[in-house]
Parts: C-alpha cells; structure tokens; sequence
C-alpha cells in the first residue's frame, strides 16, 4: 500500500501559483507516495478561490490535479475531528503571554496535522513557519514570539509534553524539497530544462511565492549539489 | 479591561487622524495589531486595519486636497467618537457597526479616487495579515483574524526578509532525505 503524504493548503498554493504542478504531479503519479489533502484544503484552495478572479487559474491547477486523481481528497470523519481539536486546544495553550493563552494555530492546520496522525502518515507538506516550528521547535517560536512582541512569553510544560506526544513522529516538508526531489528524479525535462539554473530558479520562486525558506538555506544546498 | 483599553486605542487613533499625524496612525495601527495577534481579537485587528487605511488616506495629496474630503473626514471622526462611545457603554457589537461603516466609507473613497485593481482594503488586510504572520501566528491564523486572502498575504510575505532572519531548523538536504526514502 502506498504511503502518503499529506499537504496543507500553504505548499498547494506555492507549488501551483509557480505553475509547477507538472512536477509534482510526475511524483503523485509514481504511485510509492500517495498526494492527500484535508477536505477543509479543497475547500481553501479549489472552491473558495474559484470565486475570486485573481486566484481562479490557480485552483483551477488545482482541481485539475483532483480530478487527475494524483490528489486525493480525503473527507473528515468523527476521529478526525476529535483530535483536530485536540491539537488546537493542545497549540493554543501552549504559550501564555501576561497569563492569557497565545492562539497560534487554526483549524485548517490543525485539520491538516490531524488528518496525518489518522492516517499514521508520518509527513506532512507545510510551507507555512508557525505550524512547522511549532512541530520541530516549540522553544525555538516561543523565543521567536517573544523578541517580536517584546514580551515574556511561558510555556505551559504540561501542555508541551501532551502535544510532543501527539505530533512528535510527524516529519515536515516543504515545497522546495518536493520541487528538489522532482528534480532528482527527472521530471524537470517535461516542462523546465534540466539543469543548475532551472533548478536554483524553481526554488528561489517558490521561496518567493511565502515558502519559509531562506536564500542561505537554498544556496547551501545547491552548493552541496555542485 | 479590555473595552477600556479598545476604547482608548480608538481615541488615539481619532486624535492622530484629526491633525492627519502619518507616524502617529502608523504607531496606532501597529499597537493595535500587535494587541490584536495577542489576545486574538478582530476588533483591535479592524482598527488597525482601520489605522493604516487613513494613514494612506491622509498621505495620499489628490485625496487631501479634493473638495470632498472635508464631509469624508468629518464622517469618518463622527464614526471613531460612536465607536469610542459605544465601548464606553460596553457596547462591542456597536463598537463593530461603527468600525464596518469607517471600512465602508474608506472602500468608498478608494473606489471613486483608487488607482489599483487591488483595493485598499484588500491591501490594508493583506499587510495587516503579513504582520500578524510576522508576530508569529500561523498564516492561516493571521488570514483568519484580518480577513485577507492567504494567496495574497503567502506571495507578500515571499517579497520581504521574515523567512530569512529565522534561522534554520533542518535545512533542504536534510528534509529531502526522509522524502526520498518516502519514494523509493
């Protein structure tokens, strides 16, 4: 059975408001890996933005890819929403500024993360920094949070243990690493040319279409892959 | 507590609209969207957009100097005295009809004195919602709270620095790893 990997609506968006759809569609269609996303996603990147001229073209790319079936919808059941809520109330009270709460997350997030969790999928595709910190490094955004509102800001310890738990075997991705995958396995030939250049070009656009990636992090690797 | 400090964010705001005080509407809207992002609530987050909306007002000379602008503005001061007044009452829910009629009447001079596709509305949701993501809430969070469009607020903060002062967690190589055992 394939794996799967599950995507919030941040890398949907970077990956097809770059057009570069086409690859990642040659990696939904392998078949190793299967593209999952939350209905809530469908929802945020397909039928609202189909409303909104400026936005259309893009979740046009994106329903194509669902009516392709490379992307799966994956509706939510009773399981689902009990832990969708569970990570939210778990997320916002984690961090308490003056002894008030810090809300960080929302559901469509937190819908994501959950969706992966009930399907032991073990990834997820975030490009977005708060959700992905908030996973990987907790004390890494409570100090980012309290530089940028030069306040103290605590952590509920008990709430921090309960949301490791919950999320701690869930590995993040970005859109530049599925568009430096893509590359690897040579799908760039389709609709970019193969080299360095479309390469480094890809995922400085991607960068600049809101992935959180820095220039420093794109230019180690690329360093690396000389 | 809270109400009082909403109300005095609005007389300040009232104030430095009055005398048409560029730095001073900034440092509001920025106060209010920081309170905001803090304590999750749209009403400070509708002032600050509020804020920055009559900051570009104020600064923008073919609106200034247009006849109209004298019943705009006095319109728009009317509309921040009854939000200042209903949140004296404790009442919000006035407090938030006032604010939807200031957005109404800004939407209103935008249409007929705007030079963009984008309206100032949708531009002033859209730097509030990137500065919201920049205080640290999630995109979707931020989106949620200003009301702008996330393909927006996603593309605006892809043209600044945020994601390059952050520091790296684990870098392309080292994610790239579990992504391709994933494929083979």
């Amino acid at each position: 059975m394939a794996q799967k990997l599950v995507f919030d609506s941040s890398t949907i968006i970077s990956i097809s408001e770059k057009c570069l759809t086409r690859l990642l569609k040659g990696l939904g269609q392998e078949g190793a890996v299967s593209f999952v996303i939350p209905q809530s996603v469908y929802a945020e990147t397909v039928e609202r933005p189909l409303h909104i001229k400026r936005f259309e073209l893009g979740a046009l790319r994106i329903q194509q890819a669902v009516d392709e079936g490379w992307i799966e919808i994956i509706p939510g059941n009773a399981a689902v929403k009990q832990l969708t809520g569970k990570i939210l109330d778990s997320a916002n009270t984690l961090f308490f500024a003056k002894g008030k709460p810090l809300t960080i997350i929302q559901k469509g997030e937190a819908e994501t993360l959950a969706l992966c969790k009930n399907l032991r999928a073990h990834m997820v595709a975030i490009d977005e920094r708060t959700t992905r910190m908030l996973i990987e490094d907790p004390w890494r955004l409570q100090n980012y949070v309290a530089y940028k509102h030069q306040q103290d800001i605590k952590l509920n310890e008990g709430r921090l243990k309960e949301f490791i738990k919950l999320l701690s075997d869930i590995r993040v991705v970005r859109s530049v690493e599925l568009i430096a995958l893509a590359y690897e396995r040579g799908y760039f030939e389709e609709v970019l040319p193969r080299n360095r250049q479309a390469l480094e070009a890809a995922l400085f656009a991607l960068k600049f279409g809101g992935c959180a990636v820095s220039s420093q992090e794109i230019e180690e690797f690329l360093r690396a892959k000389r | 507590m809270a109400l009082r400090d909403l109300e005095q964010k609005v007389k300040h705001l009232r104030t430095a609209f009055q005398i048409e005080d560029t730095i001073a509407l900034k440092e509001s809207s920025e106060a209010c969207l920081q309170r905001a992002a803090m304590v999750n609530d749209r009403g400070y987050a509708n002032l600050a957009l509020i804020g920055y909306s009559l900051n570009k007002l104020v600064s923008k000379r073919h609106i200034v100097i247009d006849h109209q602008w004298t019943a705009i503005k006095a319109k728009i001061l009317r509309e921040l005295d009854l939000a200042a007044y209903s949140l004296a009452r404790g009442k919000p829910k006035e407090f938030g009809k006032s604010l939807d009629t200031i957005i109404e009447v800004v939407s209103e001079v935008d249409h007929e004195f705007g030079r963009y596709a984008i309206s100032m509305e949708e531009k002033a949701r859209l730097k509030m919602a990137s500065a919201a993501y920049g205080l640290g809430l999630s995109l979707s969070q931020a989106v949620d709270l200003t009301g702008a469009e996330k393909e927006d607020v996603q593309n605006y903060i892809g043209w600044t620095r945020m994601h390059d002062e952050e520091g790296i967690t684990f870098g392309i190589a080292a994610r790239l790893k579990p992504l391709r055992e994933m494929f083979e």
